[in-house]
């Protein structure tokens, strides 16, 4: 069991998830490739923003909640400067307003605590 | 470790009632087993038996009633046949019940070492008011010695990330510090709305089904909803000691929390954090209702194994023998019905028995269904 969980944490978990799709393996150094992955990224980053920080902060899994607040009060300033700089970097347009949208709800959330 | 130990014997505890404790001890420690704790113990096996006792003896005196001598006779002998079996069943049975009830003070005295244990830490160094003090074997000693050994098994993977130390961010022995009263716990109902929460359920009937015992099996269907106790208990047992060991990766960078079900120990629940550097960085991914996966592999091999078993006796008995399935692989051919062999290839040598089986002939061909589906597949 340990080791499913430290597969799915370094294997599943990584850097460039869009080359662990099936197909897409040989896309890896190509600009295509890389082209094809930003935006796979970006829409994962929506959705980490949304549904595993924002929605975790405000409505906590019951088995996790003390685990969760401790993990965002030491985490606050890392997510707050290096992680939004990190990914607010490329976004132009639409995208950056919603980026900015998310970064926005999650500080009044990280405030909170 | 103190505190892996007090939560195996949280667990074990809670799988006996409270009522069947004190009916074991009680009969235990007297030379006989109380009739009310044989009663609760055996359940519908022994009842059943003494009620067949129970009709036997007055329907084997009435036709020995008509002469004296020879009802005397049968009413001494059966009782005495009765008692001889029964002697041994009581003897196993206490056995038994000496091995659990020791198995029991055991487990709690464990619990009483670890509470005063974690009473003696509390005395020692009370934690600040934030802080749950949940480990009573998670002293600052201990926690400061793992994150050395975690420093240096993940020493390689965070060359390029030293530079995000400075501006106010927490370090990682702060982090690891902080967090580790957090990564492994045990949580009440975490079984409500789990995904997995019905097949938790059934995980002991398949238990029950692989053991084989019928008479077991008369018993599951009151049983089938608790999980608390079983053989596969002890496996998930490992697998816990593994986990609250120490074995749980914790860093700054990303950590892994578990919950277990306080009943039911096969319930879990895994919240990863994300990795920094990957669009996952700081967030909380819960893999929440998530069953403990290896164990539903093997018990979906026993089920499979099981039914059948149960399916053989059956129809030996019998009975149901219509579920028994006609081997399809080569069925031989029924009178009357045109038998027909598929060309496709030299080496199918599959006869088809009824003409309804032969699959489409295309190019002259005459497939039988299953090299029709090969052939499908293959062009795809």
């Amino acid at each position: 069991m340990l080791q499913v969980i430290v597969s799915v944490q370094s294997l599943i978990l990584c850097p460039q998830p869009y080359f662990n799709e099936p197909g897409y393996e040989r896309l890896i150094g190509t600009p295509n490739g890389k082209n094809q992955s930003d935006q796979y990224d970006a829409s994962i980053i929506d959705n980490t923003l949304r549904w595993a920080m924002i929605e975790q902060l405000r409505k906590p899994h019951p088995a996790f909640k003390d685990a969760i607040k401790a993990h965002f009060k030491l985490r606050k300033s890392h997510l707050l400067t290096v992680v939004k700089k990190r990914w607010t970097e490329g976004a132009t347009g639409e995208r950056k307003a919603r980026v900015d949208g998310l970064f926005k709800e999650l500080t009044t959330e990280l405030n909170k605590l | 470790m103190s505190r892996v130990f007090c939560l195996q014997a949280k667990i074990y505890l809670k799988s006996i009632d409270e009522s069947e404790v004190a009916a074991l001890t009680s009969a235990v420690s007297t030379s006989m087993p109380s009739p009310s704790a044989r009663d609760k113990d055996t359940g519908a096996t022994n009842t059943s038996n003494d009620d067949a006792g129970g009709i036997k003896s007055p329907t084997m005196a009435k036709p020995g009633g008509l002469s004296v001598g020879g009802g005397v006779g049968i009413g001494i002998k059966s009782p005495a046949m009765k008692n001889a079996a029964e002697e041994n069943i009581v003897r196993r049975r206490r056995t038994q019940q000496e091995s659990i009830a020791s198995e029991i003070s055991f487990a709690r005295l464990i619990l009483d070492v670890g509470e005063s244990v974690s009473a003696a830490a509390k005395a020692l160094n009370p934690r600040p008011a934030g802080d749950p003090a949940r480990a009573p074997g998670s002293t600052p000693g201990s926690t400061t010695t793992r994150s050395k050994a975690k420093g240096k098994g993940k020493g390689k993977g965070k060359g390029g990330k030293g530079g995000a130390d400075d501006d106010g961010v927490v370090s990682e022995a702060e982090y690891q510090a902080a967090m580790t009263p957090f990564t492994y716990d045990s949580h009440e109902n975490l079984s409500d709305g789990h995904a997995y929460a019905k097949e938790a359920a059934a995980v002991r009937l398949f238990f029950y089904f692989r053991t084989g015992n019928l008479t077991d099996v008369t018993c599951v269907f009151f049983h089938s909803q608790d999980l608390r106790n079983g053989p596969h208990i002890s496996r998930v047992a490992k697998e816990i000691a593994g986990l609250a060991g120490g074995a749980l990766p914790l860093n700054r960078s990303s950590s892994v929390f578990v919950r277990i079900d306080d009943a039911k120990s096969v319930v879990w629940s895994i919240m990863i954090t994300g990795p920094e550097d990957t669009p996952y960085d700081g967030g909380c991914f819960i893999f929440g209702e998530s069953i403990c996966f290896i164990l539903v592999w093997e018990i979906g091999l026993t089920l499979c194994f099981s039914l059948h078993q149960l399916q053989m006796r059956f129809s030996q008995a019998g009975t149901l023998r219509t579920l028994r399935r006609s081997s399809s692989r080569r069925p031989a051919a029924a009178d009357g019905a045109p038998t027909l062999t598929c060309t496709r290839t030299a080496r199918c040598a599959y006869r088809c028995w009824a003409r309804g089986r032969v699959g489409k002939a295309r190019r002259g061909i005459r497939r039988c269904r299953r090299c029709c589906r090969l052939s499908y597949r293959s062009n795809l």
